[in-house]
């Protein structure tokens, strides 16, 4: 059974209660890095009206264009766990899924990806790291498939398969879009005109410290701006999560638009 | 010869005549299916003689020898043929009555052939299906072509029209493009797509995106078109392509 959190009353507990986060705040600002377009600056004249969000949440229901449909079909269906351990790479594992989801919405065969070969952004070390530049990472290197890294959280690439990297470049990220995080109902706004045209999120939290997949959106008129996040959190869930409150609006969030062949 | 003898030979002939027995004659055992002849015998002048009317006699009088009657049975069992003499003279009715037996199965008339079926209705062409559009131009389209791209339910739609959904791709995102650099510092850009999207990737390179790209099912030629604007015209157009082909 999913998990709802109230984050405007939780946020506390659900901060105590994570065993491993590692999410760093954005040193960029919007629109300022490259191949990571800035969204509402792209298609200002674009932007899902928020008087539409009941009736655009519902048409992405109705029709499965959400990410969570996708992942539901091919690499997580209800049960399976996605599970970062004891290290703080939930900027790995949130990028991952969020990858996995992309491209699945492509139609392109599923293949296991392994979070933990990303580890040489941060050195191989147990630590944290930036949501945008781990997108970037990816776009370079790729994500190395499950089949190359015996221990999928085992930061250690002498342990795994000699080909890794090359094998990674066939998993490699196209180009992002951005939103803008300087008001909350702009990040909500940037985050459903991205969410309904399929293209998944990988969301951070600040008070949290957490990055992680956002593959859904609810709507509810009992919760603050009427919204619940679905969330592919990396925990060891066996299902997403959901999110509610002024706080679950993410502090950042990406959109992958497409991977490269 | 001597009249006297003559006399004798009819005197003797008349009276086996008289003397002959009458019965129904004709064999005791047939065979499933074979017709047999039966005779009344002993029948004699001012006499009638007539087989008792059954399903299994013919005794049409068009047909058959009079006085005579053919058997056919078509299952093996055990027949009464059955007949009457009525003796005219002395208003007498004899009856007469004879088993047949009939062994073995008739062969079976051979089976009415037949009718030839109703032909089917043409199948509908089943496609393989790729879309190909520019991702940073995702949010621009209408819902329709945001459905045919992402939505999971219209790939399951396709599917159960017999469709073969193989990806939506952003056109841009498939070719990779590399410079390559001589020694003589003559340099040119190298496009290289996977061998199994190229066909697909070369039939819709240059044109407009967004865009539909098919080939039947079991292969051949690729066509493409436009992505068409409506869900309902995305479906006319897997049924009839080759309306308006590019």
């Amino acid at each position: 059974m999913r998990r709802r959190i109230d984050c405007d009353r939780d946020w506390s507990k659900l901060v105590e209660s994570s065993p491993a986060l590692g999410a760093l705040p954005r040193q960029s600002s919007y629109g300022s890095v490259p191949g990571l377009i800035p969204f509402g600056e792209a298609f200002p004249d674009k932007l899902v009206d928020p008087a539409d969000y009941k009736q655009v949440i519902q048409f992405c229901h109705d029709r499965q264009i959400f990410p969570i449909y996708h992942q539901r079909d091919t690499w997580a269906p209800k049960g399976r766990r996605w599970y970062q351990g004891k290290l703080n790479y939930c900027w790995a594992w949130g990028a991952t899924a969020a990858f996995k989801d992309l491209r699945a919405r492509e139609g392109k065969p599923m293949v296991e990806l392994a979070p933990v070969s990303l580890g040489w952004m941060v050195g191989w070390n147990n630590r944290g790291y930036y949501i945008d530049e781990t997108l970037a990472g990816i776009a370079k290197r790729g994500i190395a498939p499950a089949e190359c890294v015996p221990d999928p959280r085992n930061p250690d690439p002498r342990t795994f398969r000699e080909d890794w990297q090359e094998q990674a470049l066939n998993y490699r990220l196209g180009e992002r879009w951005d939103t803008d995080n300087s008001r909350k109902a702009t990040m909500i706004r940037h985050s459903i005109s991205i969410l309904w045209t399929g293209t998944a999120l990988e969301v951070a939290y600040n008070f949290w410290g957490h990055a992680l997949e956002c593959c859904s959106v609810e709507w509810d008129e009992s919760v603050p701006n009427n919204l619940v996040w679905v969330l592919r959190n990396s925990h060891n869930e066996d299902d997403v999560i959901e999110l509610t409150g002024d706080r679950a609006v993410p502090s950042e969030a990406y959109g992958l638009r497409a991977s490269l062949t | 010869m001597k009249p006297k003898l003559i006399l004798l030979s009819l005197a003797i002939l008349g009276l086996a005549i008289c003397a002959l027995a009458q019965e129904i004659e004709g064999p005791s055992e047939v065979v499933a299916g074979k017709p047999v002849w039966y005779t009344i015998t002993g029948a004699g002048e001012g006499t009638s003689a007539v087989f008792l009317p059954s399903g299994l006699l013919e005794t049409s009088p068009k047909r058959i020898v009079p006085g005579n009657a053919m058997f056919w049975a078509a299952e093996s069992g055990k027949y009464t043929l059955a007949a009457i003499i009525a003796d005219w003279d002395s208003r007498n009715l004899i009856p007469l009555g004879k088993e047949v037996i009939v062994t073995g199965e008739a062969p079976k008339p051979p089976d009415p052939p037949n009718p030839p079926n109703p032909p089917l209705p043409p199948k509908p062409q089943a496609w393989q299906i790729m879309l190909f559009h520019q991702s940073d131009q995702l949010v621009k389209l209408p819902p329709a072509q945001v459905e045919m791209i992402s939505g999971l339910a219209f790939r399951r739609e396709l599917e159960a029209a017999g469709h073969r959904f193989l990806g939506g791709y952003d056109v841009d995102a498939v070719a990779k493009t590399s410079v390559v650099c001589d020694r003589r510092g003559y340099c040119r850009t190298l496009v290289t797509v996977p061998p199994d999207l190229a066909p697909w990737w070369q039939a819709v390179e240059g044109d407009p995106m967004p865009r539909l790209a098919i080939a039947p099912i079991d292969g051949g030629n690729i066509l493409d078109f436009p992505l068409p604007a409506t869900v309902s015209d995305f479906h006319k157009r897997l049924e009839n392509p080759h309306a308006t082909a590019n």
